[in-house]
C-alpha cells in the first residue's frame, strides 16, 4: 500500500532534513542521486526504515510532466528481477517545507548502465549474451507488464543496467513520466515519432517492442547507428526505407539476432512482434523473416515547398509542416493530378477531394479552415500518422495528455482546443482504412467534451477539457501547483497549506480549481459553477465557493482546515454586507472568525448563509426604511405647523380658550350655584 | 392673518351660524312670553356676546363661544336673585338700574374677551415648543436608523434601485426597498 500523505509532517520537513514518505522510508534531501534522475523529476538516496534492507532510492516528481497516477498501484505489483521495482509512493514535504510533492521510492539498481549515453561507443555485446540474457530477461518483462496492460514506454539501452556482475539485465523505472515521455524519436515508431511532446498517446506493448528492438541493434553494435541522423531526417528515411533499413544503414546484426530485431522493428503495428511472438522466438521456434511492406511510391514526385514526396506518407507530412503552400496544392488541383497520374490511386484522389470540400465548401477562406483542410487532407494520405494540426502533432489518444504538456509548459493550448472543436479526433477514426474499435469511444468522449470547450465561464473551457481527459493528473492552478492535488479532498489540503503562502492571491479560486472541482467532484451541481462567472454577485460567489468545498470537507472527511477558513472569511466581506444591520452584522463578523478558527468549512457557510436570519435582518431594514420615511413626513408637517404660529392660535389657540371659558363659566355657575341654595335668604 | 390654506380648512360660514340663530330665536321666544324679566334681563346682559357673534368671522364663532359662557355667569347671580325673590319686570328693571350689575355682567363679558386675546398665543407658544422637541426626537431617531441599518436606509427607493444595478450584491437592498414601498 502506497504511504498516507501526511500533511502535518510534510510540513515540519524538508530543506536538507531527512523527509518520512509515511512510517516506511526515510528520504535524503542531502545526498541527490542525479545519476538516477528520471524525465520526471529528480533522485535522491532513501532509506527503509524497518523490514525490507534493499537499497532503494526516491524519485521526487518535479510537477513538470504529467505524473503517471493511473498505473502507480499497478506497478507495485510487478515484481520482476528485470526491472527496478516500485517499492512505495506518497506526498511529501519539499523544498523546506514550502511544497508538496509525489515521491515514488525505487529498488536501486547496481551495476553500470548498458551504454551511457545514446552518444556513447562501448564494446559491441556478444551475441550470446544477448540471446541468452537481455532478450529472455526483457522478454519476461515486457511479458509481465503487457500483462498488466502497462506500456513502458522508455526502453532504450541507457536505462538498462547490468547487475549481479553483468548476469541480469535490469530496466529503470517507467513510473514518474507518461509512456514515450522524453523518448528520442529513433525508438518510436514513425507515428509515435511524428507526435508533438505529449502527442504520442498511452502507448503499447507493441511501441515496446519496437524500442527493444532497436535497443538490441545498438547493444549488438556498441553503437547508435543513426546518431548522425536528425530526428526529422530519421523519420523520413523510416518512411522512405522501413525502419529496420534506415536504422541499421549498412550495419550488420548477428544472424541469430536479426530475425527477432527485424519482427520487432517492423512499421506496420499488425506485423511486428507481439510479446507471444517474442515468446515462440525464445521457445526455439523459428519464424520466417519478415519483410517490412514499404509506402507505394509515385512514378513521379509532387513538390512542396522545394521538397519532393514521393509517397502520400511523406507528402502528408510536408503538406502539415508547409499549410498554406499545401493549401495551393490541394486548390490547385496538383494533388488531384498527382494522385490520380503519379499514384494512380482514384480512390483515394476523391477521398481526398470529399475530405477537402467538406471544410472548404462554406466558401470560406480564413486561415482556420485552411489549416482544417489541410489536417484532414494529411489524415486521409497518411492515416496511422497523428492529427496533425497547426502547429501540434496528437494521436487521437495523446489530445488529453499533449493538452497537459501544454499547460504544464505553460504553452498557448488553442490548437489543442481546436482539434477537439473541429471533431478531428472523429473525423481521424474514419479516417482509418481499418476499424479501430478501441479508438471509438475516446473519439465520442472528446466529441462530448466540445460542448464543455464552447462554455468559457470558470469550470468549463479547456481547463475543464484538461481534467477531464487527464484523469489522475493533479490540480495545475498556479494557487496549488506547489502541492500536489490530485483528488478532491487532497484540493482542500492544498489550498489549506497555500493559505500559509506569503504572497497567496486574494482569493482561492482561479479557472484551475474551478475546472478541477467540476472534474474531481462529480457531485457538483455545474449550476453552483455558473456562481464563478465574472459579474456574478460576489456573495453567491463565496457561498457558492465555500459550499462547494464544505461538502468535499463532509463527504471525505477532510481533517479541519482552519487556514483556508479564515482565507475565506478574508473575502467574505460581501457577505457580510448583505446583513444591513450593524450589530447583526458585527455578530456574524464574530462567528464567522470563530467558526473559522475551527476550521469547518460548513459552519462557515452556516454563520453567513443563515437564511432566516437574512430574511428577519431585510425586514428590520424595511421597516426601518419605512420608520425613516414616518419621520421625514412628521418632521415636514411639524416644521409647516410651526411656520404657521397664526393658524394655531386661531385654531387650537382660540378652542382651548373657549374650553377654558367653558370651564370657568362651570366651575363660577356651580360655586353661585350653591351659594344661592344655601343661602338663608 | 391666518394662511390661505388655515383658513381653507374652516367649515364654510354659509348657513350654520344663521341657522343656530333661528334655532335659538325659536325656542328662545315661547319661553320670553313666559318669563319675561328673565328675558329682559337676559337680553340686555348678553349684548357682548351677541356682538362677540356678530363681529366674528370665523365660522366656529369662537369669540362668542368664548364671552358667552363667562358672560352667563355675569348675568346668572341677577337672574337667580330675581327667581329667589320677586321675578317681575320691576324686579328686573330695578338690576338693570344698578350700575353693579352692569358692570358685573359686562365685566365677565369682558373677562372672556381676554381670555379669547390671551389664551390663544400661549397656547401656541406651547404648541410650537412641543413640536420643536417632537422635531429634534425624529432627527435624532432618523439618525439612530442611519447609523443602525446603513446609509442606505436614507436613499430613496429609486436610489437604492440604482445602486443595485452597479453593484449586484444589492439585490437585497432593492428588495427591501420594494418591501418598503409596499
Amino acid at each position: 500500500m502506497p504511504s498516507d500523505p501526511q500533511f502535518g509532517d510534510a510540513r515540519k520537513e524538508g530543506g536538507l532534513e531527512p523527509v518520512r514518505l509515511g512510517d516506511r522510508f526515510e528520504i535524503l534531501p542531502a545526498q541527490p542521486q542525479t545519476a538516477l534522475n528520471g524525465v520526471g523529476g529528480g533522485a535522491f538516496a532513501a532509506r527503509a526504515l524497518r523490514g525490507r534492507k534493499a537499497d532503494s532510492y526516491a524519485l521526487i516528481c518535479s510537477g513538470t510532466v504529467p505524473p503517471r497516477a493511473d498505473a502507480l498501484s499497478t506497478m507495485m505489483t510487478v515484481e520482476n528481477p528485470g526491472i527496478t521495482r516500485l517499492l512505495d509512493f506518497g506526498l511529501v514535504g519539499w523544498n523546506e517545507g514550502k511544497s508538496r510533492q509525489q515521491a515514488l521510492i525505487f529498488e536501486r539498481p547496481s551495476g553500470r548502465r548498458l551504454l551511457n549515453t545514446l552518444t556513447s561507443v562501448a564494446e559491441p555485446m556478444a551475441e550470446d549474451q544477448i540471446l541468452r540474457m537481455v532478450i529472455p530477461s526483457m522478454g519476461a518483462v515486457l511479458r509481465e507488464l503487457s500483462g498488466r496492460s502497462i506500456a513502458h514506454g522508455s526502453i532504450r539501452p541507457n536505462n538498462m543496467f547490468f547487475r549481479e556482475g553483468g548476469a541480469v539485465v535490469v530496466l529503470v523505472e517507467c513510473a514518474s513520466a507518461p509512456p514515450g515521455y522524453g523518448q528520442p524519436a529513433i525508438f518510436k515508431p514513425v507515428e509515435q515519432a511524428m507526435a508533438t511532446s505529449g502527442g504520442q498517446g498511452r502507448g503499447s506493448v507493441l511501441d515496446d517492442m519496437y524500442a527493444f528492438g532497436v535497443t538490441l541493434v545498438m547493444l549488438a553494435l556498441g553503437r547508435n547507428p543513426a546518431q548522425d541522423i536528425g530526428d526529422d531526417a530519421l523519420i523520413d528515411a523510416k518512411m522512405d526505407k522501413g525502419s529496420f533499413v534506415a536504422i541499421l544503414g549498412n550495419a550488420r546484426l548477428p544472424q541469430d539476432l536479426s530475425e527477432p530485431v527485424r519482427g520487432m522493428m517492423l512499421d506496420d503495428p499488425k506485423q511486428r512482434w507481439g510479446v507471444s511472438q517474442l515468446d515462440l522466438w525464445l521457445s526455439g521456434r523459428r519464424l520466417s523473416p519478415k519483410q517490412g511492406q514499404l509506402t507505394k511510391r509515385a512514378t513521379r514526385p509532387l513538390e512542396l515547398s522545394g521538397k519532393e514526396a514521393w509517397h502520400c506518407r511523406g507528402l502528408a507530412r510536408l503538406m502539415a509542416a508547409n499549410v498554406p503552400a499545401a493549401a495551393v496544392l490541394i486548390e490547385g488541383g496538383d494533388l488531384d493530378r498527382w494522385l490520380r497520374r503519379g499514384l494512380s490511386d482514384d480512390p483515394l484522389a476523391e477521398t481526398v477531394a470529399s475530405a477537402a470540400d467538406a471544410v472548404s465548401g462554406s466558401g470560406s477562406r480564413s486561415s482556420s479552415v485552411v489549416d482544417r483542410t489541410v489536417a484532414r487532407v494529411a489524415m486521409v494520405l497518411d492515416p496511422h500518422a497523428p492529427i496533425r494540426y497547426k502547429n501540434k502533432a496528437v494521436m487521437p489518444d495523446g489530445v488529453g495528455l499533449a493538452l497537459a504538456d501544454a499547460m504544464l509548459r505553460r504553452e498557448n493550448t488553442q490548437a489543442l482546443a481546436e482539434i477537439i472543436a473541429w471533431q478531428l479526433p472523429a473525423y481521424w477514426v474514419n479516417a482509418q482504412p481499418e476499424a479501430k474499435p478501441e479508438m471509438v469511444p475516446l473519439a465520442q468522449a472528446l466529441e462530448g467534451l466540445r460542448s464543455i470547450l464552447e462554455r468559457s465561464g470558470p469550470g468549463f473551457g479547456v481547463e475543464r477539457v484538461l481534467y477531464e481527459t487527464n484523469p489522475h493528473l493533479p490540480c495545475l492552478s498556479p494557487i496549488v501547483s506547489d502541492f500536489f492535488a490530485a483528488t478532491a479532498p487532497d484540493l482542500l489540503t492544498a489550498l489549506e497549506l497555500a493559505s500559509n503562502v506569503k504572497d497567496r492571491p486574494r482569493e482561492p479560486l482561479d479557472r484551475h480549481i474551478a475546472a478541477f472541482l467540476a472534474t474531481r467532484h462529480r457531485r457538483l451541481d455545474d449550476a453552483l459553477l455558473l456562481q464563478f462567472v465574472p459579474g456574478v454577485d460576489p456573495v453567491r460567489r463565496i457561498t457558492a465557493l465555500i459550499s462547494i468545498l464544505g461538502d468535499i470537507q463532509v463527504r471525505f472527511a477532510v481533517d479541519p482546515l482552519p487556514g483556508l477558513c479564515q482565507w475565506l472569511g478574508t473575502v467574505m466581506d460581501p457577505t457580510f454586507s448583505r446583513f444591513y444591520n450593524r450589530r447583526n452584522r458585527d455578530a456574524v463578523r464574530k462567528q464567522v472568525e470563530k467558526v473559522a478558527s475551527e476550521g469547518k468549512l460548513v459552519e462557515l457557510l452556516r454563520a453567513v448563509d443563515d437564511h432566516e436570519a437574512i430574511r428577519r435582518d431585510a425586514l428590520g431594514f424595511a421597516n426601518a426604511r419605512r420608520e425613516f420615511k414616518r419621520a421625514i413626513a412628521e418632521i415636514d408637517d411639524l416644521k409647516e405647523k410651526i411656520a404657521d404660529t397664526t393658524s394655531i392660535t386661531e385654531g387650537v389657540g382660540r378652542q382651548v380658550a373657549g374650553v377654558v371659558a367653558w370651564i370657568l363659566a362651570l366651575g363660577i355657575s356651580s360655586l353661585l350655584g350653591m351659594m344661592i341654595m344655601f343661602s338663608k335668604g | 392673518m391666518a394662511s390661505p390654506k388655515s383658513r381653507n380648512k374652516k367649515k364654510p360660514s354659509s348657513g350654520g351660524g344663521g341657522g343656530g340663530l333661528f334655532t335659538f330665536l325659536l325656542l328662545a321666544a315661547p319661553a320670553s312670553i313666559f318669563a319675561m324679566p328673565t328675558a329682559l334681563l337676559v337680553a340686555v346682559g348678553m349684548i357682548p356676546s351677541l356682538v362677540a357673534y356678530i363681529v366674528d368671522r370665523d365660522p366656529d364663532k369662537t369669540a362668542a363661544m368664548t364671552v358667552a359662557p363667562l358672560n352667563i355667569c355675569g348675568i346668572l347671580p341677577f337672574t337667580m336673585d330675581m327667581w329667589k325673590h320677586q321675578h317681575t319686570m320691576q324686579a328686573a328693571t330695578q338690576a338693570l338700574a344698578d350700575p353693579l350689575t352692569w358692570l358685573v355682567m359686562y365685566g365677565a363679558a369682558a373677562i372672556g374677551w381676554a381670555l379669547y386675546f390671551l389664551v390663544p398665543p400661549i397656547v401656541t407658544n406651547f404648541e410650537v415648543m412641543r413640536a420643536e422637541a417632537r422635531i429634534e426626537t425624529l432627527i435624532g431617531k432618523k439618525k439612530d436608523l442611519v447609523e443602525e441599518w446603513g446609509p442606505e436606509t436614507a436613499m430613496t427607493d429609486e436610489a437604492l434601485i440604482e445602486k443595485h444595478k452597479a453593484s449586484p450584491q444589492a439585490t437585497g437592498q432593492a428588495q427591501a426597498a420594494s418591501q418598503s414601498r409596499s
